[in-house]
């Protein structure tokens, strides 16, 4: 074990984690430095939620099952979760699409660290406002429909842990394409406008048909906000539950092997100009 | 102002308006593959809205006294004004903002051309509206075809729906360059964009019966998010018959464009260039 920590390994890892940290909190400077677009980004999410609160409240609870504070307190959660684990616009995907098109990503990947989490980690640092943002909404979501154990809460925080990979995945993989067709936000939106529909952050997916139900809360994009909405509210986490969090963690095993494999592949694929 | 000099004024705006539109397309079909990623990407935003309405309605009968026929009609009027909005507004104001902050903008200043005329026209995406939004219509226009014996529209009510998206789309045209311009203030404009469009699509899935009565004078005044979509759906449909809006509307788009020229004089003058 000396041999392993004394050598270069832990200090190579230490000091590109130390990079991560330094390249995150360079990235929330850079936001800081304007303040009155801080604003405005909260003034949007703050629409955003209010927009889908308005149309439920149009909608009405009754008929759904649902009192009007529960279905706030899903969509708080919801919407929350999926903005925490950047799953609502998938903007990792955005910027990296951006690295890759204007040539940036060719002075990262000469750099001793890796790649993909070198550009999450200063994708994260301009996410300081929504993240703040988004643990209100769940705090509030929570205060509303309290958890019934703590075992729900620290399944909660798994799933969160869960969903951000399945995130990132489909970020990564979403970008890599970019090395093959250039520009690739186009394909990013469609996957997003799924993910939208299947994360059940518009509409639970308890509401949809029976037929369709059984195998709606198994897709991937459910971790994103109808699972932990749902593990955090559940009165009794049962096999159902479990089931669902087992298929979730698969499918992060599953998509973050396919994602460093497409990962790979670009990158083999990819054309630098100017070096 | 000579007649001559209004016929080159005219001359002038319409050789820009050309000549970005041409530009556009040219820069739309570059990323080819992108078009079709455009395209699945807005196919699918309307196929998933749709599977959202047909979970909806298998919940409920009607929202805010629309029926499900009238909702998809609805949805066709919100997604003509966003393809509408995306097309000749968003990207104009996008890329205003970001030649504020280059300091791109000089050099557009300096060029003998009708200046806001130049920045509002800038980019017209047309390779968009025929690659990607027209088609992803299709979905919903199938859906519509079996069912428009179930709408009573009547004459006046279409032309006053027409008349309500025309001008609606000046009005908040007006609305997102407003506030696109504290780019110049800012220097960067990219979060208050992103807040403009939000508010230019706040409420599109509510019709406008469904709106408390606060929101609907919000959304009718000062921020202008109900005329181009829930107002026009409205007078479509025949749920609206009152047309002494149109007057309104009018007045209201005349005091946006207004507002406009006021808001770019006030900006430019206030402007300290990036690059020099």
């Amino acid at each position: 074990m000396d041999s392993i920590y004394n050598g270069v390994v832990p200090k190579g890892v230490f000091m590109r984690f130390a990079t991560y940290i330094k390249t995150a909190a360079v990235g929330f400077l850079s936001v800081a430095n304007y303040r009155t677009e801080i604003w405005f980004l909260i003034v949007q999410r703050i629409l955003v939620l209010a927009g889908l609160i308005l149309l439920w409240s149009v909608i009405g609870g009754a008929s759904l099952g649902k009192t009007y504070s529960q279905l706030i307190a899903y969509f708080l959660v919801a919407n929350g979760a999926r903005e925490l684990v950047d799953a609502q616009y998938g903007k990792f995907g955005s910027s990296t699409i951006d690295d890759i098109k204007n040539g940036a990503i060719s002075s990262f990947l000469l750099q001793p660290t890796h790649t993909v989490p070198f550009l999450f980690f200063r994708h994260f640092g301009t996410r300081g406002v929504e993240i703040v943002f988004s643990i209100i909404f769940i705090a509030v979501g929570i205060v509303l429909e309290p958890p019934s154990s703590v075992l729900a809460v620290v399944l909660f925080l798994i799933v969160l842990v869960i969903s951000l990979a399945i995130s990132i995945s489909q970020s990564t993989m979403v970008a890599s394409l970019a090395f093959w067709v250039t520009e690739s936000k186009g394909i990013k939106n469609a996957v997003c406008h799924v993910a939208r529909v299947f994360s059940g952050s518009l509409i639970p997916l308890s509401f949809f048909p029976v037929a369709y139900k059984g195998w709606v809360v198994f897709n991937p994009f459910a971790s994103y906000a109808y699972l932990p909405t749902t593990v955090i509210q559940a009165g009794v986490v049962d096999r159902g539950l479990w089931l669902q969090i087992g298929a979730a963690f698969l499918w992060a095993v599953g998509l973050i092997l396919l994602s460093q494999f497409i990962w790979k592949k670009g990158i083999k694929n990819y054309e630098a100009i100017g070096l | 102002m000579r007649l001559s000099d209004f016929k080159q004024a005219i001359k002038i705006r319409w050789k820009i308006v050309q000549s970005c539109t041409i530009f556009g397309l040219k820069e739309s079909l570059a990323y080819s593959l992108n078009n079709w990623g455009n395209l699945a990407s807005m196919v699918l935003y309307m196929v998933t809205y749709l599977i959202f309405l047909d979970v909806l309605f298998g919940k409920v009968n009607r929202i805010a006294g629309y029926n499900y026929s009238e909702m998809l009609f609805f949805t066709l009027i919100v997604q003509i004004n966003f393809y509408l909005l995306f097309i000749f507004t968003q990207g104009n104001v996008e890329t205003l903002d970001q030649s504020i902050n280059s300091g791109e903008l000089d050099l557009w200043l300096a060029k003998p051309v009708p200046d806001l005329w130049f920045v509002s026209f800038r980019k017209i995406n047309l390779g968009e509206l025929f690659f990607s939004a027209l088609p992803a219509t299709i979905p919903l226009l199938v859906i519509l075809s079996g069912r428009w014996n179930d709408f009573k529209m009547p004459l006046g009510g279409i032309i006053a729906g027409l008349i309500c998206i025309f001008l609606g789309q000046i009005i908040i045209h007006c609305f997102q360059f407003i506030i696109g311009m504290t780019a110049f203030f800012t220097g960067e404009g990219k979060k208050a964009m992103s807040m403009s469009v939000e508010l230019s699509v706040f409420g599109d899935a509510i019709p406008l019966e469904g709106y408390p009565t606060w929101l609907k004078y919000i959304g009718l005044t000062v921020i202008p998010f109900i005329i181009h979509t829930a107002l026009a759906a409205s007078f479509f449909l025949g749920k609206n018959t009152n047309y002494n809006y149109l007057w309104y509307v009018f007045g209201l788009a005349i005091a946006f464009l207004v507002l406009k020229v006021m808001a770019w004089k006030f900006a430019l003058r206030h402007y300290s260039s990036a690059s020099s």
